[in-house]
């Protein structure tokens, strides 16, 4: 370690390159950024799911999402539209304000149903996920977009969970428990029951070494 | 004692119900004296403010209900706790009717952790901490026990590990007598320099103001009174001339800070009083405290991160300190974190040498620490600028033009802070881990194993897109809120992403233990 109070020269700022131990960057895979999903996730029977391949979620999953999109719509815009009703009927307000009361629901209510709808579909083209021998490798998010990384051997426990609706898609949600501090969990919702399933007995099929 | 009962509970099963009758060793009976203590002082403390604030006697009975639960649980506790060392396994067992037997392998065991504050000494007892590498809360703490009793449990517990075979365990304890020698010892100076430098005295005025307000000190009569008494003759007396009145100011803010400085002071020595840091076969042992004595053990394996820290006052006194994070335990319960400080302070030569000597893989002599991306500056001076000017000088500026014209000096210092801000975030690889530096007034230089990484992470914000950035964030097992989190920000995106694949790989090409 060298020391902390050192003054940072004014030399120019270097371009790290990994010149040192370059086949630890696995060259096959120049640029990681923006990769482009070969496959949908399924793997047929015998093929293991741990082969490298980046693979999306289920697409199941973008239905699954909008109808809970729609219900939490439906309660939200419902209670609006009561609410709404009742102060334009009752306030005796004048009556631009009613109006652009009425307004301002409507427009949530479609800006809710743009989002009920399409969100789902974008946040399933921006999900995807890559299984290796090493480990798991998670992108998701659309606006901040993550790519996470745990390796097999440093995960504690894993869940998969099922919603209602999940159940109703064959969809679940695998979760991720390490023993780190800010990502303890790691969760990817999405998969297919069964992917979910092959994953987590991958991951979790390790030495049996209980040694913490 | 080692018995050839038959025990079976495996490491899944650290609890197990049984009505066997029970066998093994007891608590010493002053431990019926320290759970009474304990119970006194949680309630006592509290109570006895109340009691004075609100000026009548109610309390005092309703104290002595609190009471009677309190004792009734030690005197139950003292008479069914035993605990005995049985094949493998440390096998506690306590309750009447709901028992409750816990089964702790060896293996499990991360530490032994004793406290004695000067009344365990005067008693020649000691409170145990049975510490395993999960869940927040000790495994088991036994208090109390005789200083020989405790020594033994430390004895057995090691030995039966090392017995096992366990690589890691095997260099967990070694006896007192094997010290191998002494690392760092702090003397008066070092620890008034400390307190000097340190602001724990504003927490702990902040602390006492909270009392006295508890206490209706703030009683705007008392105030008048006080007023009233000497210290508003004494300003009276004092000619109404503005040199006398800003001396006298001036006098009152000097008094306060030399207060603070001086409560810092008593705090760092109380604190840290003849701290000892010492070398054990593998791993350190810090004894330090003047009312109560700590030990903490730290087994070099158990090690998350070690970072070096310098605030302000450090650097002005060409000192720092070094915390380590260590898995287990909860890290934002204040006794944890104290104990995480493996060196308060320390000269600079000699905090970098023992942060090597702690965690030798990351030793590097010469790092060859990399800037973040210099576009960087043009995006955190954007940002910092556009707060300066939107939120302060144009409001005051409209208001007041002299004003203005004064807070447009935050413009410069945006500027200087964005600079100094991004050319201190650096970050490096050496052999065995990644290190990342940062901190604009207070320098953190930490150090991470690549087999103490947990998850790799890489985010983009909108933001980071624009500016083709990413953060890097390695996540560590144990970290607190106080600690030095890893995260790179504004690292050229494919960069990062090179960084985050290299991690990942490093990460699942080693094996973690805690």
């Amino acid at each position: 370690m060298s020391e902390a109070g050192e003054e940072v020269g004014p030399e120019p700022p270097q371009r790290f390159r990994f010149e040192t131990n370059p086949n630890l960057l696995r060259p096959d895979r120049p640029s990681t950024l923006e990769p482009a999903p070969t496959s949908e996730e399924s793997t047929g029977d015998s093929l293991s799911i741990a082969d490298g391949i980046e693979r999306r979620v289920a697409p199941d999953s973008i239905r699954a999402d909008r109808i809970s999109g729609w219900i939490a719509l439906l309660v939200l815009s419902g209670g609006g539209a009561v609410a709404t009703g009742l102060l334009v009927a009752l306030s005796g307000w004048p009556l631009p304000i009613r109006l652009a009361l009425m307004g301002v629901w409507a427009f949530l209510t479609a800006a809710g149903l743009w989002l009920a709808h399409g969100w789902p579909a974008l946040q399933w083209r921006r999900t995807s996920f890559r299984v290796d021998a090493g480990g798991i490798e998670i992108r998701k998010g659309v606006l901040w977009r993550r790519v996470i990384n745990v390796s097999r051997s440093r995960i504690q426990h894993t869940d998969v969970s099922q919603g209602p609706l999940q159940r109703r898609f064959e969809l679940a949600t695998l979760i991720i428990h390490t023993a780190g501090t800010e990502h303890a969990t790691v969760d990817l919702a999405g998969l297919s029951h069964a992917t979910a399933l092959k994953i987590r007995d991958h991951l979790i099929s390790g030495e049996g070494d209980d040694a913490v | 004692m080692p018995s050839d009962h038959e025990v079976a509970a495996g490491p899944s099963a650290p609890r197990r119900l049984s009505a066997a009758p029970t066998e093994g060793q007891r608590l010493h009976p002053f431990s019926l004296l320290f759970s009474i203590g304990q119970a006194a002082r949680n309630l006592l403390i509290p109570g006895l403010l109340v009691w004075f604030a609100a000026d009548n006697n109610r309390y005092e009975l309703f104290l002595m209900v609190l009471f009677v639960p309190a004792t009734l649980r030690a005197l139950l506790k003292y008479a069914t706790f035993r605990y005995r060392f049985a094949e493998g396994e440390l096998v506690m067992k306590e309750g009447l009717i709901f028992r409750n037997e816990r089964h702790v392998p060896f293996h499990r065991i991360q530490n032994i952790d004793w406290t004695q504050n000067p009344l365990h000494r005067l008693l020649r007892v000691a409170s145990v901490r049975v510490e395993t590498a999960g869940g927040t809360e000790p495994e088991a703490e036994l208090q109390v026990l005789t200083v020989p009793a405790a020594e033994e449990m430390r004895h057995r517990v090691f030995e039966e590990k090392r017995r096992a075979g366990d690589p890691a365990a095997a260099s967990l304890w070694v006896p007192d007598a094997s010290e191998k020698r002494e690392l760092a010892r702090l003397g008066v100076g070092d620890l008034v320099l400390l307190g000097l430098i340190s602001n724990r005295g504003l927490a702990i005025a902040a602390a006492g103001l909270g009392v006295a307000w508890e206490l209706d000190f703030f009683d705007p009569s008392k105030w008048e009174e006080w007023f009233a008494g000497s210290l508003g003759q004494f300003i009276e007396r004092v000619p109404d001339t503005w040199l006398w009145r800003s001396t006298l100011i001036l006098a009152a803010i000097l008094t306060a800070i030399v207060a603070l400085r001086l409560l810092s002071v008593a705090w760092a020595l109380l604190q840290f009083w003849n701290f000892r840091l010492a070398e054990q076969e593998s791993g350190l042992r810090a004894t330090y405290g003047f009312f109560t004595r700590h030990t903490s053990t730290i087994p070099r394996p158990r090690v998350q991160l070690v970072t070096q820290i310098e605030s302000i006052g450090q650097r002005w006194v060409g000192r720092r300190g070094l915390r380590v994070v260590t898995a287990g335990g909860d890290a934002d319960d204040d006794d944890q974190s104290r104990r995480r400080w493996l060196l308060p302070i320390g000269e600079r030569k000699v905090v970098a040498r023992l942060a090597d000597l702690v965690q030798p893989e990351t030793a590097a002599p010469d790092l060859d620490w990399q800037p973040v991306e210099g576009r960087a500056f043009r995006r955190v001076v954007k940002r910092e600028l556009l707060i300066a000017v939107g939120v302060l000088v144009l409001p005051v500026l409209w208001w007041s033009a002299w004003w203005g014209t004064v807070v447009l000096l935050t413009v410069p210092w945006a500027i200087w802070d964005a600079r100094a801000r991004v050319r201190r975030m650096r970050w490096a690889l050496s052999g065995a881990g990644f290190h990342f530096r940062s901190g604009l007034w207070t320098h953190k230089v930490s150090a991470v194993r690549f087999n103490k990484i947990q998850t790799v992470q890489c985010v983009r914000s909108p933001f980071d897109r624009r500016y083709g950035m990413a953060t890097l964030a390695v996540d560590i097992a144990g970290l607190g809120n106080a600690d030095h989190r890893i995260h790179v920000r504004y690292l050229d995106s494919e960069l990062a992403e090179s960084l985050r694949v290299r991690l990942a790989n490093e990460a699942a090409t080693t094996r973690f233990r805690w």
